[in-house]
């Protein structure tokens, strides 16, 4: 039985659960973050959820079968990290992607959250530090331990350290294809105790035209393809075990 | 190699009168210590290698390559250091079987951090350079499984000084190969061996002669090692040896196979070098599983960490040590072998006690224990009396089907509720590819398992990638709930395949299809035999994967990885050891094995004729020394993972420190 999303969506909410219980996903073992999430939306556009009220403006998908986590014995050891990547800088979309990590999640505390947008040389200080104003919130209401930033230019990354108030204390970069960290980075990072940590993310985390592949045989999306607002990642890792305990995906997507 | 008590050892009579003396304390020890520790949890993962190294004295002048028994002296003084500040030493270091041999494991446990996989190396490379510091201007510590040439008869000489009498020939014929220079006593001492002297044992400790003597006078004769030569154009066919000329008698000509390289001492195998590591679980359920999913991956890697194509001189048709120290400690008499019917003995074993694992613990695999199993039925009895599972307590009435062959005076009595070296001498004396390890007592050490199979790699480079490689993976496996179980029979079949010349090329393994079927969702539906359930694979496949089939272990560990907040340089080390070992498993860089069968017979004084002379023998050790020290470039090896360029770190940075509230 086919279905269909109904056109007068504006926002969709996908959470993929715990991708550690997906065994299709452990079978191709080697994919990165996009490739992950395309394959758990694939899947779960395939099967047949609970049907949609007509009208509905707003909808949330969840992978079902992936959840069922068996981690409250250990849940003092428990850390979750989470990694937001902003298609826009507008604190609305910061700030709604915060909002939902925590409803989602059921977590009273994050360990740390690494902020990813796309940037040029043009981006403005001003505008990361209005990003990270939000952020900083989260701190002081000890919702969030630690921030950090990926793959951001070294002189604005230091800009951002000398002029916040919560300093970052992770900088994260793509070392997929080399190992060769800027100097000026390895050395700032060094003096001053931020964790240089690496990932292999691509720059576009879910482009246009992957979420036209996904939607376009359905149809009442197809005219119209929403467009990728935001995305989470969060790993939740047993402390001093070195294991994941789960991992998952939040997407939003928008259909103006 | 285990346990190493103090004290006097009892005479092999002696000891054989206490054997089943030890045998019921060593399970009422283990009942108490398994009650008192069944529910230990909370364990953090903490794990260590340790590796083992020959001493090797080059004669620069007469190109000669020989062993250093000079084991002691530079224990002696490495000792002093930890004895001096036992909290702070970077590393320890213990005695091993061979005279030439010293075993160093680092100061602490490595932790639960990735970053501790980039200390790994560095600690390595520390204690390879603190040891050699230790040793003479022509005297180096090598990393190399088996020292390719002992003792070999010279065939022409024999012809030549036939004449001149058997003692004669026999001083003529022996090249010198250990250092100071000593000759075999075929007729007195511990190992009666014809090619090793007893002076090649390490005899700062009792336990190593005593074993050797034990074993052999258990088994009632020599212990008899044949290992197929390979046979090159100009081989000798049917290779035979002229034992009586270096003072053979019956047992031995009648123990040497033709066409087989023979060899007659517990020296051969337990004088070769291993890379060994440990991990602590969680809890015993834990360990339990961590024991089952790593048995079906020592033959892929031991396959894959080859390096021992050559043994007393010959170019051999295996790649690797395992079949040559099972033989060497093989203590069981005519009748446990089956060559004789059942008279004084209980049971018939088809193992040594060095021999792979017979027998899953966990729960999953329970169903794939298809050997049928020797065990002792009223140790069985008495243990499921004692409130432990039909599994456990089959694991220990199996491994207590052996007798003890070391036992020390001081030792004989001891208070069950508090010591465990009765449960411990049968324990370490039982060498399997892996070790399932109760928490000594009193400690703060929990349940623990050992991984034994690999062989130790020249370069600190290789074994710290080899070492990193398996611990992720039993993050992986734990992480993603990956299943490996196959029968255990095939688990067998596959340690056959691996030690064959260029297995990790040519052989393909037995290895489970679906490793994402849960550990609890093995339907009832699927049998044993079920080829659904195994399918065979080559390394290759098993390492890097098979589109559309088999996901690979180094794309799963790339997808652990990509998932773990891991610092920049551990990352770079990591990618590095990655593609060593993807490399390796592809065919595009030699195993250590191939790699050193290449140089043999690449060499100009080889004449094809399966010999590796003292000329070969000196020219490949100065270019493993050269290999290992950063001097030799070797892309045969190492492909263009050049040596020295990983960003292995002597401690855990600040940062990460801060964050974890670790120490370094």
């Amino acid at each position: 039985m086919s279905y269909d999303i109904p056109k007068t969506v504006t926002k969709i909410y996908f959470h993929t659960g715990n991708v550690m219980n997906a065994k299709e996903l452990t079978q191709k073992a080697g994919q990165n973050a996009t490739q992950e999430v395309i394959e758990c939306l694939n899947i779960y556009l395939s099967k047949c959820p609970s049907p949609f009220a007509l009208n509905e403006k707003i909808i949330h998908l969840k992978c079902d079968e992936f959840y069922n986590n068996d981690n409250e014995k250990e849940h003092k050891a428990l850390r979750t990290s989470v990694k937001i990547f902003l298609t826009s800088k507008a604190v609305d979309v910061l700030k709604d992607s915060l909002k939902k990590l925590f409803q989602e999640l059921n977590e009273e505390v994050i360990d740390s959250v690494i902020l990813a947008f796309n940037h040029d040389k043009d981006t403005l200080l001003t505008d990361l530090l209005t990003l990270w104003s939000v952020l900083e919130g989260y701190v002081n209401k000890q919702k969030i331990t630690r921030l950090g930033v990926s793959d951001i230019d070294t002189d604005l990354f230091i800009s951002l350290y000398q002029n916040s108030i919560i300093k970052p204390t992770i900088a994260q970069i793509n070392l997929n294809s080399c190992c060769v960290v800027p100097e000026a980075l390895q050395q700032f990072t060094t003096n001053n105790e931020i964790q240089l940590l690496a990932h292999n993310d691509p720059k576009d985390i879910l482009l246009q035209s992957c979420l036209v592949d996904i939607f376009k045989n359905k149809t009442e999306l197809k005219q119209k393809i929403p467009k990728l607002e935001w995305m989470i990642r969060y790993l939740t890792h047993v402390v001093s075990r070195a294991i994941i305990a789960s991992k998952g995906y939040i997407v939003c997507l928008r259909n103006s | 190699m285990g346990l190493l008590t103090e004290g006097q050892p009892l005479t092999w009579d002696e000891t054989k009168q206490l054997a089943d003396h030890v045998r019921q304390h060593g399970i009422i020890q283990f009942v108490n210590l398994y009650h008192q520790l069944l529910d230990r949890k909370g364990d953090v993962l903490k794990w260590g290698d340790e590796v083992e190294y020959i001493i090797v004295k080059f004669d620069h002048l007469n190109k000669t390559a020989k062993v250093r028994l000079c084991a002691q002296e530079v224990l002696d003084q490495l000792n002093e250091k930890e004895a001096n500040d036992p909290d702070n030493v970077k590393s320890l270091w213990r005695p091993e079987y061979g005279a030439y041999m010293i075993e160093g494991t680092p100061g602490k446990p490595y932790g639960g951090l990735l970053a501790h996989f980039n200390i790994v190396e560095a600690n390595m490379r520390y204690r390879r350079e603190e040891a050699q510091r230790l040793l003479g201007p022509d005297e180096v510590l090598m990393t190399i499984t088996n020292f390719p040439r002992w003792f070999q008869i010279a065939q022409t000489d024999i012809t030549k000084y036939a004449r001149m009498g058997r003692i004669c020939v026999r001083r003529l014929g022996c090249p010198e190969f250990t250092w100071p220079v000593d000759e075999p006593t075929p007729k007195a001492g511990v190992s009666r061996s014809l090619f090793i002297p007893d002076s090649a044992i390490f005899n700062g400790h009792p336990r190593f002669a005593t074993l050797t003597r034990n074993i052999r006078q258990r088994r009632g004769e020599r212990v008899a090692i044949n290992i197929p030569i390979f046979i090159d154009k100009n081989t000798q066919i049917p290779f035979k040896e002229d034992l009586i000329s270096v003072g053979g008698d019956t047992d031995s000509i009648n123990a040497a196979l033709p066409n087989h390289v023979y060899m007659d001492a517990m020296a051969f195998g337990m004088g070769c070098c291993c890379l060994q590591m440990t991990f602590q679980a969680c809890c015993i359920k834990e360990a339990r599983t961590l024991y089952d999913q790593l048995t079906p991956l020592c033959p892929i890697l031991l396959a894959l960490t080859a390096a021992s194509p050559i043994f007393r001189g010959y170019l051999t048709d295996v790649d690797c040590r395992w079949n040559v120290i099972s033989c060497s400690v093989d203590c069981r008499t005519r009748q446990e072998r089956g060559l004789e019917p059942l008279t004084t003995e209980k049971f018939v074993i088809p193992k040594s006690r060095y021999d792979s694992t017979t027998l899953y613990l966990s729960s999953e695999g329970e169903k794939f224990n298809d050997v049928p199993l020797v065990y002792d039925e009223q140790i069985y009895n008495k243990l499921k009396n004692a409130n432990i599972d039909h599994q456990m307590a089959q694991h220990v009435a199996h491994l207590f089907i052996r007798d003890t062959v070391s036992l020390f005076n001081e030792k004989v009595h001891q208070d069950d509720t508090v010591e465990m070296d009765h449960f411990e001498n049968i324990q370490s004396t039982n060498w399997q590819t892996m070790r399932f390890k109760p928490p000594p007592p009193k400690s703060t050490i929990g349940w623990r398992v050992e991984f034994r199979p690999c062989e130790v790699q020249l370069t600190d480079f290789e074994n710290a990638a080899i070492v990193c490689f398996v611990v992720l993976l039993t993050r992986v496996i734990l992480s993603y709930q990956l299943n490996f179980i196959i029968p255990i029979s095939k688990v067998d079949e596959n340690m056959s395949k691996a030690q064959k010349r260029s297995a990790a090329l040519t052989e393909k393994f037995w290895f489970r299809k679906n490793i994402t079927s849960a550990f609890k969702a093995a339907g009832a539906n699927t049998t044993l035999n079920n080829d659904a359930v195994y399918t065979p694979m080559s390394i290759d496949e098993i390492i890097n994967g098979k589109t559309g089939e088999f996901p690979g272990l180094i794309p799963l560990i790339h997808s652990y990885l990509s998932s773990m907040d891991i610092d920049a340089d551990t990352h770079c080390t990591i990618r590095k050891y990655l593609k060593l070992i993807s490399r390796r498993a592809s065919g595009q860089i030699n195993t250590t094995a191939s790699w050193i069968r290449r140089f043999v017979q690449e060499h100009p004084a080889y004449k094809h004729d399966s010999v590796v002379n003292d000329e070969i023998n000196y020219d490949l050790l100065i270019t493993v020394d050269g290999i290992q020290s950063g001097r030799i470039s070797c892309p045969q090896l190492h492909g263009d993972c050049l040596l020295g360029v990983s960003k292995t770190k002597e401690t855990i940075p600040p940062a990460l420190q801060k964050v974890y509230s670790c120490t370094p």
